[in-house]
């Protein structure tokens, strides 16, 4: 325990200058505030909405297509730890301290572990209340556990994953997660497929006496004994990550360093890009773009160089166009759940790129981003819109199969312009809340509450104006594209602020959201 | 006296033979320079050293005892970019460092002087998210002298220093040789590394190929200046 001491001090000293520190910048203050008020309004709203509802209506196929999704989320981060992506130290001076200690290994690690699930905790705590307008008939207490638990057994399961490869090699620990990954894959795409295919039926029926849906179903209905069991898996993988420990800093702080420089790297304009290991040279590709425009040849030439970019695009398009077949042939018979389908994908949608910080410190801290023509306003509408394409084509083709399982061309053509506009309104929300508050802390954490908000307050005025322009012009399409026209204004009001805040303070931002 | 001694020292990367067999020895009161071009290795042998590498062979024996994988109580790193926590202030990492390193006593005392030594002591109340490269690598030298560490390896230390932060760390290493520490010093300033060490090892592609006093690396070279001699014997 003596052990301990120290690194709670480390902790509570690091704690208590971040609020210190908080406190005394007014503008960090206010996106603190303004996050707690909201978390505390929507744990309200949601204790009053949700009070004496359950998540007992989640049964299977769903409840084990959720469980199955989650197994096979833990096959990869298995695998992945495996393969040295597990980010143990905070960073090079947490390295160079606690390795230097006269602590003993098992207890930093054992402490590294509290410490990233508390982090966790942290972020998904933030992230449930942000989808309190979603999921509003779980119960709230319960769903808050689940979804921390699981979280939690996420973040603590690379670690020990990690360790086990070392000991015994990469290659089987990693087999060992893409066959879990792999297997509770194929148990969902089955119990999924059944839907569709009725020679599906029996398997997906066997899958799912396997009792994963049922202990699924508990779990987020808040039953005690499921939570236990959850409960006990943390603590195992917890005494197993502290029980390989030894003999273990060498490999643990170059994993540590591999994957901060990656997260580096992640941030901003050339996100996810890491091109093929050892691969030094590519072809070179030249493009008739200039200005301002080239940020979409160099998210091409991104895409390009990055097979895991790619894998990812795949995949993105392979769910999108599934959901979008599924969600059509579903609809046909039953046009009021495609509705629900169609507003629930798009409120998912908009929370998903909501959460996702915006960064651009390694662009404006460089010379090339200021010596290209055009205005800064010019470059973040280019910017906005380039880191936008990606999404909006992979939402496009979900809308193209949408269209074409149920058979109306005029659904498919507003879904495709819904799926072009989405993307870049809400980056443009994103840069400008970006222009406010940029540290990478708070854009993790706090300012996905204010981006949320701030995106449902810039979706009112379109819908007052295609309300009250349909009831007084009697044209819905007439109406519609005012509706449209004043979203696009408002996307172009976000970055004509940002882009007035950020000129000519480029190293301004960049320090600003790295420190 | 003391004598760190490395012997067969070893690390590849896949098909890259990082560190080659590197063998020497350094005795207390000693500055040592690593020298060598870009890729000859001295990062890497500095990370095996201070135990954040594992190295592939080879022994590294302080006073007559082989270290293991908690050599990093022994050797210290301060590295090329020195970090600290951003949200510990200068005094609360001299607290964190004698609370994880168990000092007993007069630690404070001991803390308080390796401040003022090191001109920190008022700034003791400064986040390490405010300070400068020179004042972080300031603070590393002196957790590192709080916690007694006996060997210091400087990966770069002049690099972005101003001329007086350069002038003020090479009275720090004299200062450190005169209390018995050794250091070791990996540089591409071979001026600077002229006028501080006592000896010099130069690495390429992993291999030593010159250990000795820099008037032994002139010697028979007649006219030509260090940097000649330098770019000559590891072309």
């Amino acid at each position: 325990m003596s052990d301990l001491a120290p690194l709670a001090y480390l902790e509570s000293r690091r704690l208590a200058n971040f609020f210190r520190k908080t406190v005394h910048d007014p503008t960090r203050l206010i996106i603190w505030v303004i996050a707690i008020v909201w978390i505390v309004a929507m744990s309200a709203l949601r204790a009053l909405r949700s009070s004496g509802s359950s998540w007992g209506t989640l049964h299977d196929p769903a409840a084990s297509l959720l469980g199955f999704g989650s197994l096979a989320a833990l096959g990869v981060v298995i695998a992945v730890g495996a393969g040295g992506q597990a980010g143990a130290f905070s960073g090079a001076a947490d390295a160079r301290f606690l390795t230097s200690s006269q602590l003993s290994e098992r207890s930093v690690v054992l402490w590294l572990q509290l410490r990233n699930s508390a982090i966790t905790i942290g972020r998904i705590a933030i992230a449930i209340v942000v989808y309190a307008f979603l999921f509003t008939r779980a119960h709230t207490g319960s769903a808050f556990l689940a979804m921390i638990g699981i979280s939690v057994l996420g973040t603590m399961i690379s670690l020990p994953s990690f360790e086990l490869g070392q000991r015994i090699g990469q290659l089987p620990v990693q087999i060992l997660g893409g066959a879990l990954a792999g297997l509770s894959a194929l148990a969902a795409i089955v119990i999924g497929g059944a839907n569709f295919f009725p020679v599906l039926a029996a398997p997906a029926n066997a899958i799912e006496r396997a009792g994963v849906g049922r202990f699924t179903a508990l779990v987020w209905n808040g039953d005690t004994l499921a939570l236990l069991f959850l409960l006990y898996v943390i603590l195992l993988v917890l005494v197993v990550s502290v029980v390989f420990a030894e003999d273990l800093y060498p490999e643990l702080y170059s994993a540590s360093m591999s994957w901060h420089r990656q997260l580096q790297r992640n941030r901003g304009w050339s996100s996810m890009y890491r091109p093929k290991s050892g691969v030094k040279q590519a072809r070179s590709i030249s493009t008739n773009l200039s200005g301002p425009a080239v940020a979409f040849w160099k998210q091409w030439l991104t895409l390009l160089r990055s097979p895991s970019m790619r894998v990812f695009l795949g995949i993105e398009l392979a769910v999108s166009v599934g959901a979008g077949l599924a969600a059509g042939a579903v609809g046909r018979s039953d046009p009021s759940t495609l509705l629900a389908i169609v507003v629930g994908v798009v409120s998912i949608v908009i929370v998903l790129l909501a959460v996702t910080g915006t960064s651009l410190a390694n662009d404006i801290s460089k010379p090339l981003w200021w010596i290209g023509t055009g205005t800064t306003f010019d470059k973040l509408v280019a910017w906005t819109l380039a880191t936008s394409v990606e999404t909006a084509v992979v939402l496009s083709l979900g809308s193209i199969a949408l269209g074409a399982t149920y058979g109306s061309f005029g659904l498919a053509v507003t879904c495709i312009v819904v799926s072009l506009l989405l993307p870049p309104l809400v980056r443009s929300v994103g840069v400008v809340t970006y222009s406010f508050f940029p540290a990478a802390i708070d854009q993790r954490g706090p300012a996905a509450a204010v981006r949320v908000i701030a995106i449902y307050l810039c979706l009112a005025p379109p819908t007052v104006v295609g309300v009250v322009g349909a009831a007084v012009l009697g044209n819905g399409l007439l109406a519609a594209a005012l509706a449209l026209l004043t979203l696009l204004a408002e996307a172009i009001a976000c970055i004509w602020l940002a882009a007035n805040r950020i000129e000519g303070r480029g190293a301004e931002y960049a320090i600003a959201e790295t420190t | 006296m003391n004598t760190l001694s490395v012997t067969g020292l070893k690390k590849s990367f896949g098909s890259i033979n990082a560190v080659d067999d590197l063998s020497f020895e350094i005795r207390s009161g000693e500055i040592v320079s690593l020298l060598g071009p870009n890729g000859a290795g001295k990062s890497t042998t500095f990370l095996c050293l201070c135990g954040l590498l594992r190295p592939d062979a080879g022994s590294i024996v302080w006073s007559g005892k082989e270290l293991g994988p908690d050599r990093g109580r022994t050797i210290a790193l301060i590295p090329e970019t020195p970090e600290v926590y951003a949200l510990l202030t200068v005094w609360e990492h001299m607290v964190f460092v004698a609370k994880s390193c168990k000092l007993a006593g007069a630690w404070e005392a001991r803390a308080k002087e390796l401040l003022e030594r090191f001109s920190l002591a008022e700034h003791r109340d400064m986040l390490g998210s405010a300070l400068s490269k020179g004042m972080r690598q300031r603070l590393l030298v002196s957790a590192t002298l709080l916690a007694d560490a006996p060997v210091l390896l400087f990966d770069e230390p002049m690099i972005g220093l101003d001329p007086a932060g350069q002038r003020h760390l090479r009275e720090t290493l004299r200062e450190l040789r005169s209390t018995g520490k050794i250091v070791m010093v990996s540089t591409h300033m071979l001026d600077n590394a002229q006028v501080l060490s006592d000896r010099a090892i130069i690495l390429k592609h992993g291999k030593c190929i010159f250990t000795g006093t820099f008037e032994e690396l002139n010697a028979g070279a007649g006219d030509e200046d260090l940097e000649s001699t330098f770019l000559r014997i590891t072309a």
